[in-house]
């Protein structure tokens, strides 16, 4: 798998390209600014970008304006944001174009070797990945249509929208399989979310989920 | 059909004959009312308007000229605020009797119907008799006539522009008038002003300067005032603080060189060093003494142009008007000559006269603001007062700023010893431990090593709440409005942010402006109970605005609350103000203005 690395810290970027390369991924580019980011995404093309907000020459969310610029040429370019903060504006801001294959988590997710390669993996697949710092913030928010759903189904979208698989979900949740499959589907019928597609369809859910 | 004319003329004439009558009812009303009665003058009122609305009754079912009734509505009854006090303009009363009198004087003086009800029944003793005995004998068509001569008089009127345009002429007249009367007071206290400077230091009693400075700065303040309000200039107020008399560690008050246990040797000093020291008291000194030779050349004009009026049109009008009744001798034989030529030659007087009171008119506001400046060039601050005063401001903000930057250092370095370090140093206790355990217990070592992953997660997380509270990385990364926006989204409570800044503003501003934001929204939420939350950011004529606007319980007070106070201080430093209404009950509206430019 292909992956372009924007990160300035040398620390860093070099530790995250040891630990992608020791898993079998590429690392076609690893650039330390927002606009050599903006042209490695654009021109390499990469199954999935790993993009830190805060890049030089700016020292601002150059990252970010990055990845989103390039993903409007490019739509649906997954990415991979890291941060040292996060932040329920940038989230939206990643979420927006519906496109799915996004993902925004907290530096020190990277610990977690396994957690964070399969976050990069799901990403690259088209899923989310968003941080539970972003999603326990939401928790408190009650938005119209999500009232609808019962307690279980709150956990199970909560967890879908960290971009958790079914598979992951029920062994988080204690539940079979089957269980999860029902809960999401009753989820996406409480949400008016007519089929077209699994995954699409997760991405919608989560981007309701989301939504202030 | 001729009958009911006939009839109706002759009513006309005799209820006409009625109106002397109740113009005197009317203003023995207005008199009784503004004499304290006012329950007793209305009631009078009410029934000449009832009268004067009878007629415009009759008039439309007789006169075929239907009148609409023109008198404003009464005012309500004064309000009680949140602490039972009654408001009127600048001044609160305990009891609604004095604001609800001054509310209903004011309201029946002031409407213009009341006045033109008045000439109509005076005018209306003449008009109503001849055109009733002509409608007698001429029918409809007479009477309609008197309809409509009627709806002039007391239909609502909207004044015309040059009705306005006379009538400003003559409000700015009548106040020059006051200020030249005013004037005259000026000098003579100018005068005896000067006379007791004089004296005081003579008879060794100079102790008793200060008193005399008071009055000086009573009577040069309504002259700002007065300039502000009626000339247009308004003129800003700006004498030195009194330097308090300090006591030495063991409480005596240094008088010279005495020491007093009493302040009052000491503050009567101070008094006096000020009096002395400050411009101010001699310039409002000097005003005094040049009010009225100024006023006076300013009023040269409108004098010799009153006096053409008079000598050319008015005398001469109304000795004219004074022949048809009784036949005398012209008055003017001995007056001065150009007066008696203008006054024997009307064709020549006459248009001259009308020009002069034109001429009055249309001078007096030019001089009524010509004052002003004159007020200005003397009793506004002088640019040094004025400097000193800013240095004065600048050094208590920067005393504030420096203050308030030494506690945010302090509480990072309490912050940083007390949380991360303490972490970092367990952390390295137990690595070192987990080192030791590598050998003998390797389950025991992963153990640890499991527990310091966990731990460093921890201490990450305490620097980021910390990193958060010196300044939120979104202000760094994306400005004001958008850490704004981010706060609202992290709040259950629904905040709906409303901006239009086009660029950010320097650092130093966007952060005092961001941490001030959080605080109202902050109260908004935690003190005054808010459901929902209001925030408009707004960048104009070089001044960012922010208003933060809630529906909670408001009766917050920027005296009592403490974080009121710090948001205070901390955007005095940028000459900052924050403004805050909240009455008892909500809405509470936070207005925070801080001068500064884009980039």
């Amino acid at each position: 798998m292909r992956v372009v690395l924007a990160e300035d810290l040398f620390l860093l970027r070099d530790g995250l390209r040891t630990l992608l390369e020791a898993h079998g991924f590429e690392v076609v580019a690893a650039v330390e600014t927002g606009p050599e980011l903006e042209r490695a995404l654009v021109e390499q093309r990469p199954d999935v970008a790993v993009v830190d907000v805060r890049l030089p020459p700016t020292q601002t969310d150059e990252g970010l304006r990055a990845a989103l610029a390039a993903r409007r040429e490019v739509p649906g370019l997954p990415v991979l944001v890291l941060s040292q903060h996060v932040e329920q504006l940038y989230a939206r801001e990643l979420l927006a174009d519906g496109a799915g294959g996004v993902g925004y988590l907290l530096k020190d997710r990277v610990f977690n070797a396994d957690q964070f390669l399969d976050a990069v993996r799901r990403v690259a697949a088209g899923g989310t990945a968003m941080d539970p710092e972003v999603i326990s913030k939401l928790v408190a928010r009650r938005t119209t249509p999500l009232q609808r759903l019962t307690p279980r189904e709150h956990e199970v979208l909560a967890l879908m929208a960290e971009g958790r698989s079914n598979a992951a979900i029920a062994q988080q949740l204690v539940l079979s399989d089957g269980a999860v499959s029902k809960h999401i589907a009753s989820i996406f019928s409480k949400l008016d979310l007519a089929g077209s597609g699994d995954s699409n369809r997760r991405v919608l859910a989560v981007l309701e989920y989301l939504k202030p | 059909m001729w009958m009911t004319t006939a009839r109706r003329g002759a009513a006309v004439a005799l209820l006409s004959l009625a109106g002397p009558l109740l113009f005197v009812a009317y203003a023995l009303g207005l008199c009784v009312s503004t004499l304290g009665s006012p329950w007793l003058g209305e009631r009078v009122v009410g029934w000449c308007r009832a009268a004067v609305d009878r007629a415009r009754r009759l008039a439309g079912e007789w006169c075929e000229v239907p009148i609409a009734s023109p008198y404003r509505p009464a005012p309500p009854a004064p309000q009680p605020d949140a602490e039972g006090w009654y408001r009127y303009e600048k001044t609160l009363y305990r009891t609604p009797r004095v604001p609800r009198y001054l509310l209903r004087v004011h309201w029946l003086a002031e409407d213009p119907a009341t006045g033109r009800d008045m000439s109509w029944l005076l005018l209306g003793t003449v008009v109503g008799p001849l055109l009733g005995l002509l409608a007698v004998l001429g029918g409809q068509p007479v009477l309609r006539a008197y309809g409509r001569w009627t709806r002039t008089r007391l239909a609502p009127a909207e004044p015309r522009p040059w009705q306005l345009w006379v009538n400003r002429g003559l409000r700015d007249l009548w106040r020059l008038a006051v200020l030249a009367l005013l004037a005259v007071v000026h000098t003579a206290c100018g005068v005896v002003l000067v006379v007791l400077f004089v004296l005081t230091h003579v008879l060794g009693a100079f102790l008793w300067w200060p008193w005399c400075a008071a009055l000086a700065q009573r009577l040069a303040g309504l002259g700002r005032r007065l300039a502000g309000t009626w000339s247009g200039t308004p003129v800003d107020e700006l004498y030195r603080p009194l330097v308090e008399p300090v006591p030495t560690a063991d409480g005596f008050y240094r008088v010279g060189r005495e020491l007093r246990r009493s302040p009052r040797p000491a503050l009567r000093r101070a008094r006096y060093r000020r009096a002395m020291t400050d411009p101010a008291t001699g310039r409002d000194v000097l005003w005094l003494l040049g009010d009225g030779p100024v006023t006076a050349l300013l009023l040269a004009p409108v004098v010799a142009l009153c006096w053409g009026f008079a000598w050319g049109l008015w005398i001469p009008f109304w000795v004219w008007v004074g022949r048809f009744f009784a036949d005398y001798p012209s008055p003017w034989e001995h007056v001065w000559a150009p007066a008696k030529w203008l006054a024997d030659t009307p064709l020549l007087g006459g248009p001259l006269g009308l020009l002069c009171g034109a001429a009055v008119l249309a001078l007096a506001p030019v001089l009524l603001r010509l004052h002003g400046r004159w007020t200005r060039a003397l009793l506004a601050p002088t640019e040094k007062a004025r400097l000193a005063a800013r240095v004065q401001r600048l050094a208590e903000t920067r005393a504030d700023a420096v203050d308030a930057e030494d506690a945010e250092l302090r509480r990072i370095e309490r912050d940083l010893h007390d949380g991360v370090q303490a972490r970092l140093v367990a952390l390295g206790l137990k690595l070192s431990a987990a080192e030791q355990l590598v050998e003998r217990e390797p389950e025991r070592a992963r153990e640890l090593l499991g527990e310091t992953k966990a731990d460093s997660g921890a201490a990450l997380a305490e620097l980021r709440s910390l990193v958060r509270g010196i300044r939120p990385p979104v202000l760094t990364e994306r400005g004001l409005v958008d850490a704004v926006r981010a706060v609202a989204l992290d709040l259950v409570v629904p905040v709906e942010v409303e901006a239009d800044v086009p660029g950010r503003c320097p650092s130093a501003i966007e952060a005092a402006a961001y941490f001030a934001t959080l605080e109202l929204i902050t109260n908004a939420v935690k003190h005054g109970r808010a459901e929902s939350v209001r925030v408009q950011l707004r960048h104009a004529d070089h001044v960012l605005r922010v208003v933060v606007t809630d529906d909670g319980v408001g009766g917050a007070d920027p005296e009592l609350g403490g974080g009121l106070r710090g948001i205070r201080r901390r955007i005095g430093t940028f000459d900052g103000t924050l403004e805050l209404t909240s009455p008892r009950g909500g809405p509470t509206a936070a207005m925070m203005e801080i001068p500064c430019e884009l980039s």
